[in-house]
């Protein structure tokens, strides 16, 4: 061997050695490998208690909810349940940009997986528990469509609800009486609706909320159950922490590391999709453009304000809390030039099933929505928090790549997916 | 010998080719065609006006100092504050001891104090409204209503009234 084929071979094992190549990608260093460990889903914690829910456990409850989420008795045109938009086999969403219930909704419907985690609901955190949220669409005239009072004579002319309500809570009030118990009423913006609940008593109302606040509480109990299961990313970080080189390259693609070297290092990603399911729960402006001028695209701004004034709210007469448990609500930031056109951090897990994107569908693909992190376009209310990316196409691909990754099953036993029996 | 010196000389030159980062040239030509993205839906990559006038630091400075007991910026009060969440976590909600003295290290007791901060890179403010919920006695008040939504770099601003005296003091945090 000539001197000069020497130094190549030399050089060529060198080069081996040293060069980043594929299974040179694999490997993570000891904080690369605790920020996977906090996206892993084994590091969701047990379901956060709910204190103010008091059934929020309870398997009968749970039940009772279940057959209420699926059940289109519960609007004003009978067709309408909250699975109309949560539909299990689209990863508890519509597919849809916008809802449409008994008319168009102008937001997009987001998942309920994992949502028992989160502290806010809806995507301006109007509501600040499960079960307070699962009240909001019911009267909503363009969702449900329904009054309080028309649910509460259901569930009475109802044997069968009527007996599992009193196995949990307690007595059904007979709500029949008409003169008392008007068949449309509640405290809502429909002029009508509004005159027959300011026309009936004080303990009329209380009774009718009460029965009300339980159906939301039933619900939440079985909402809590829909949570999500191992993602092939989860299974990429366990074999990561188990130092399991061979199943790593079985699991991920050097595009879909990349990517993931993207999601936790320049591409900001993880600032707010941070934890086990990818969200801090919180409320940003991303700069995205609202489709009309509508009053609500405020975001956070309003919905704080509307949370605070809540009957439902955790502090409400009709929560099981207690004062310290309600923290969030307590110390809530009211005001704050972030809250304007700010909304809330979804998570990222099942993205593959839940699209279209964003609080009003605005973005229709995963490719659409990396390009608009990548240019972050400027605000047309408030002011965004995203800085451009300037991401390269490759780049932007293997972003993708990787968060198709966290598409998994559900941890939700088969008969919760659908109507009970 | 010389040749051990050549095979040491070419093993560094390759070390170097194999590790330098890439030439400016290659770079530009990713950003070029980046912004011939841009250019194509008629808004060139220079065209981010919102974040033109952008004051906001781009990185963590240099031994930033983040002791949990520090003067005030007059140096009116001694402060301390501990995180009764340890370590502190993101996204939990939680409440700190803050233990306020004056100089001469006597407590300072009813004082006022108005809790403010955020992310200095990132321009927002607390995700939360923390507030002074009890005065333990002894100089020492109850913060709560603290949760940090991210990690980075984090300040908590303390705005302190005695009565007698007026200071603030800045406590930085690196959460990860």
């Amino acid at each position: 061997m000539g001197r000069i084929e020497f130094a190549i071979a030399f050089l060529s094992i060198l080069i081996a050695v040293v060069a980043p190549g594929p299974s040179h990608a694999q490997t993570w260093t000891a904080a690369e490998r605790s920020i996977l460990r906090s996206l892993w889903i084994g590091s969701l914690p047990q379901l956060p208690k709910d204190s103010s829910n008091q059934v929020a456990d309870n398997t009968e409850a749970a039940k009772l909810g279940q057959k209420l989420f699926f059940d289109m008795r519960f609007s004003g045109n009978k067709k309408i349940a909250c699975s109309s938009c949560h539909k299990p086999e689209k990863g508890f969403a519509d597919g849809l940009p916008l809802a449409q219930g008994m008319g168009a909704v102008p937001r997009h419907t987001p998942t309920i997986i994992g949502t028992a985690y989160s502290p806010w609901f809806f995507w301006d955190g109007r509501k600040d528990s499960q079960w307070s949220q699962a009240l909001g669409p019911m009267e909503s005239p363009v969702e449900h469509g329904g009054t309080r009072t028309e649910f509460a004579k259901i569930l009475y002319s109802n044997q069968a609800y009527r007996k599992s309500y009193e196995a949990i809570f307690d007595e059904l009030r007979d709500t029949t009486d008409e003169s008392r118990f008007p068949n449309i009423a509640a405290p809502i913006d429909d002029p009508q609706s509004r005159a027959a609940w300011d026309a009936m008593k004080e303990g009329d109302r209380q009774i009718v909320s009460r029965i009300y606040s339980n159906i939301g509480k039933a619900i939440a109990a079985y909402e809590r159950l829909i949570i999500p299961g191992p993602s092939r990313f989860d299974q990429y970080v366990e074999a990561v922490l188990n130092g399991d080189q061979a199943t790593q390259k079985e699991l991920f693609t050097d595009d879909e590391i990349g990517g993931l070297r993207l999601f936790i290092g320049k591409g900001n990603c993880i600032e707010c999709h941070n934890g086990p399911l990818f969200t801090n729960n919180d409320f940003h402006n991303t700069g995205l453009t609202p489709r009309t001028d509508a009053p609500g695209n405020s975001g956070r701004a309003a919905g704080v304000k509307s949370v605070q004034a809540d009957e439902f709210n955790c502090l409400g007469p009709f929560s099981d809390a207690e004062d310290a448990d309600c923290g969030e609500l307590k110390f809530a930031k009211l005001s704050g030039a972030e809250l304007i056109g700010s909304f809330k951090t979804p998570t990222l897990r099942n993205l593959g099933k839940t699209a279209p994107y964003m609080h009003e569908g605005q973005l229709s693909t995963l490719s659409a929505v990396v390009d608009f992190y990548n240019r972050a376009p400027k605000a047309k209310i408030g002011r965004s928090e995203l800085k451009p990316l300037r991401l390269t196409e490759t780049e932007l691909f293997r972003l993708k790549r990787f968060l198709m990754t966290l598409d998994g099953p559900l941890m939700v036993p088969q008969a919760l997916m659908s109507p009970p029996r | 010998m010389a040749q051990l010196g050549l095979f040491i000389i070419g093993a560094f030159a390759a070390l170097f080719l194999v590790l330098a980062p890439p030439p400016a040239a290659a770079q530009m030509k990713m950003e070029g065609g980046h912004g011939a993205a841009h250019n194509q839906r008629g808004k060139p990559a220079s065209a981010h006006g919102a974040h033109q006038a952008d004051t906001r630091p781009t990185k963590i400075p240099e031994h930033l100092d983040v002791a949990r007991t520090k003067f005030s910026e007059q140096a009116k009060f001694s402060v301390n504050v501990t995180s009764r969440l340890d370590p502190v976590t993101i996204n939990k909600m939680h409440s700190w001891v803050l233990n306020l003295k004056n100089p001469d290290g006597k407590p300072v007791r009813d004082a006022k104090l108005d809790i403010s901060g955020g992310m200095p890179m990132h321009g927002h403010g607390l995700s939360t409204a923390p507030r002074v919920t009890k005065n333990l006695g002894d100089g020492k008040y109850l913060i709560e209503g603290v949760r940090f939504n991210m990690a980075g770099w984090w300040e908590l601003k303390i705005v302190i009234d005695s009565g007698h005296h007026k200071d603030n003091v800045t406590f930085n945090l690196i959460l990860k």
